[in-house]
């Protein structure tokens, strides 16, 4: 296999007595798009900064390239391209003249695709940063991160503040840069985005891994409700004890189930019957994402660390 | 090209107010070049009166020459307290502006995500800081030379060189040590007034020594001593002291490099 793109290594930051991230292991494989899924405060930007050497692991370490964040940063910096999370740019310099001074820096010759870019997201270079909306200077700070084709794409929250058709505009350019065998990394909420752009996800919860998996298998996986309406009373006893059922209801003549993986096993005992409609309800990832954090989730809390969650552990 | 690194950027973002300091330090120059005349006739007066003030004072106003000569006038004016003080406060808003101004802005992060070592950052900043301050020193000589030219000072040019020299690497010792206090802590206020505050306790120590014996072993730690002490519009650069300005700078950006490298960024 291929040497992963990024890889931690049971990476740890605390911040004096506040825990960053603990014990983060996982990789991203070249050539995909990766979202890194979880709420304010759950260590997802501790891991990007530490990635990218501006703030140093309390333990652990972290790879990109096969390098290590800190000694091999200048080879890094150099694949790298980023889009931090709260951007503020130099409010009197044109557009024109950062993407210039940001192509020297990172010892990018050739211009034409940055000024390329910049006319797809439809950006003003010749105003001052300083004039531009807050959308429009967004849309400089995307630019810079791809401007450089580089191999990996770090992109902290990308879609905040761009309207829907830069949206499209931007994931055309993911859609792109995966194409061309590269890699994007990207953190999220946005988790229909997600759904729609991610190959792998991570979700990571108060500073731990929760889960890595591909977003096809996590969905196939995940809890599905389906509602079938029978033209006659069916007998419970026909529903008891198939296969990944949770919460049956067998009301009258309306079955009512939460369905974990294949739905084969409880259409075939419906079969039996005459069925009128069946409703299944396809959750999204956002409800997948929300049941890792859900009530039934509360009871980790009271584990000790690094105890084996019911979820799984970070499936490389 | 002027985008082509942090030293050149950084530059090209002062360039306005560097013109406009420019101006003021030339026009500086030139109006007390321009005082000289009445200064001379009544040259005899103030030699009079400023035997008559306490020690301590005349400390104060760089008296260790006698104002009724243009060395002595020129250097009271210029190099004892107004010009050190100015190129002060160019350098120490250029080192903390560096990278504790821009760690404060938010725009440090997207600069070291580039393959810009954070060594180069400081070094670049402190190029930046020491080439505007050389320039604005240039424009003092100039204005001061041309003045003394004019008003028939008979100042040598070169001692007048010499002297803005030594008085625009005090402001670089204070410069450095604003761009040691950002790149350590990151934070822009921090920088200023550590800087503005080791300015003002090292003036007080240099004027103070003259009149408190007891501080005599202390002043050199004073860089306004060692810009004063050997007269250089009178006899030029003494080498000691024009060392020791010198080499402070270079020692406290290698202080810099050190702190800034082995810290966190702040979001």
């Amino acid at each position: 296999m291929e040497r992963p793109v990024l890889q931690a290594e049971a990476l740890t930051k605390s911040y004096g007595r506040r825990r960053g991230v603990v014990d983060l292991s996982f990789e991203v494989r070249p050539g995909g798009v990766f979202g890194y899924l979880g709420p304010n405060g759950a260590g997802k930007t501790t891991t990007i900064r530490t990635a990218l050497d501006l703030i140093r692991p309390t333990a652990g370490r972290i790879r990109l390239f096969g390098l290590d964040s800190r000694r091999g940063r200048e080879e890094i910096h150099k694949r790298v391209g980023y889009l931090p999370g709260e951007i503020t740019l130099y409010p009197r310099m044109t557009g024109r003249d950062l993407l210039v001074h940001l192509l020297h820096l990172r010892r990018e010759a050739d211009r034409a695709f940055a000024f390329e870019l910049a006319e797809r997201l439809d950006c003003d270079l010749d105003r001052r940063i300083g004039a531009l909306s807050h959308g429009n200077r967004r849309k400089l700070a995307l630019i810079q991160a791809f401007m450089h084709r580089p191999g990996l794409v770090i992109l902290d929250e990308p879609t905040q503040g761009l309207d829907p058709l830069i949206q499209q505009e931007f994931h055309r350019l993911v859609r792109e840069t995966r194409e061309e065998g590269r890699t994007v990394f990207l953190s999220s909420h946005v988790l229909p985005e997600v759904e729609r752009v991610c190959d792998r996800v991570g979700i990571i919860r108060e500073g731990r891994l929760v889960a890595v998996e591909d977003v096809g298998d996590l969905m196939a996986r995940a809890l599905r409700s389906i509602e079938i309406q029978f033209a006659g009373p069916v007998p419970s006893e026909a529903f008891a004890g198939l296969p990944g059922i949770k919460d049956l209801s067998v009301d009258h003549h309306v079955v009512r189930a939460t369905v974990e993986g294949s739905l084969d096993a409880l259409i075939k005992a419906s079969a039996r019957f005459e069925v009128l409609t069946v409703q299944t309800h396809q959750p999204s990832l956002e409800e997948i994402f929300l049941s890792f954090y859900g009530p039934g989730a509360e009871e980790e809390e009271d584990r000790e660390p690094g105890a084996p969650s019911e979820v799984g552990r970070a499936a490389g | 090209m002027l985008l082509g690194s942090v030293f050149t950027r950084s530059l090209r973002e002062q360039r306005r107010a560097t013109a406009w300091w420019a101006i003021g330090l030339f026009g500086l120059a030139a109006m007390y070049a321009s005082f000289w005349p009445s200064i001379r006739e009544s040259a005899d007066q103030f030699a009079e009166y400023m035997e008559n003030l306490p020690e301590a004072v005349r400390a104060l106003f760089g008296g260790e020459l006698d104002i009724g000569t243009p060395e002595g006038y020129m250097n009271a004016e210029l190099f004892a307290l107004m010009g050190p003080l100015l190129f002060t406060v160019v350098a120490v808003g250029a080192g903390a502006r560096a990278i504790a101004g821009e760690e404060d802005r938010g725009t440090l992060d997207l600069l070291l995500s580039t393959p810009v070592a954070r060594w180069r950052l400081v070094v670049d900043s402190f190029g930046a800081m020491a080439a505007q301050v050389a320039l604005l020193g240039v424009v003092l000589w100039a204005g001061a030379a041309g003045g003394s030219a004019v008003m028939g000072m008979d100042l040598s040019p070169l001692r007048l060189a010499q002297a803005t020299l030594l008085t625009s690497l005090v402001g670089l010792v204070f410069g450095s040590t604003a761009l040691l206090a950002g790149a350590a802590t990151g934070r822009r206020g921090v920088a200023i007034g550590v800087a503005a505050a080791l300015a003002v306790v090292t003036y007080a120590l240099q004027a103070l020594a003259v009149a408190v014996s007891a501080l005599e072993p202390y002043r050199v730690l004073s860089p306004f001593h060692h810009s004063q002490a050997g007269q250089p519009l009178v006899s030029g650069l003494a080498a000691g002291h024009t060392a020791v300005l010198a080499a402070v700078p270079l020692v406290l950006i290698g202080v810099a490099v050190w702190a800034f490298e082995r810290r966190d960024v702040a979001t």
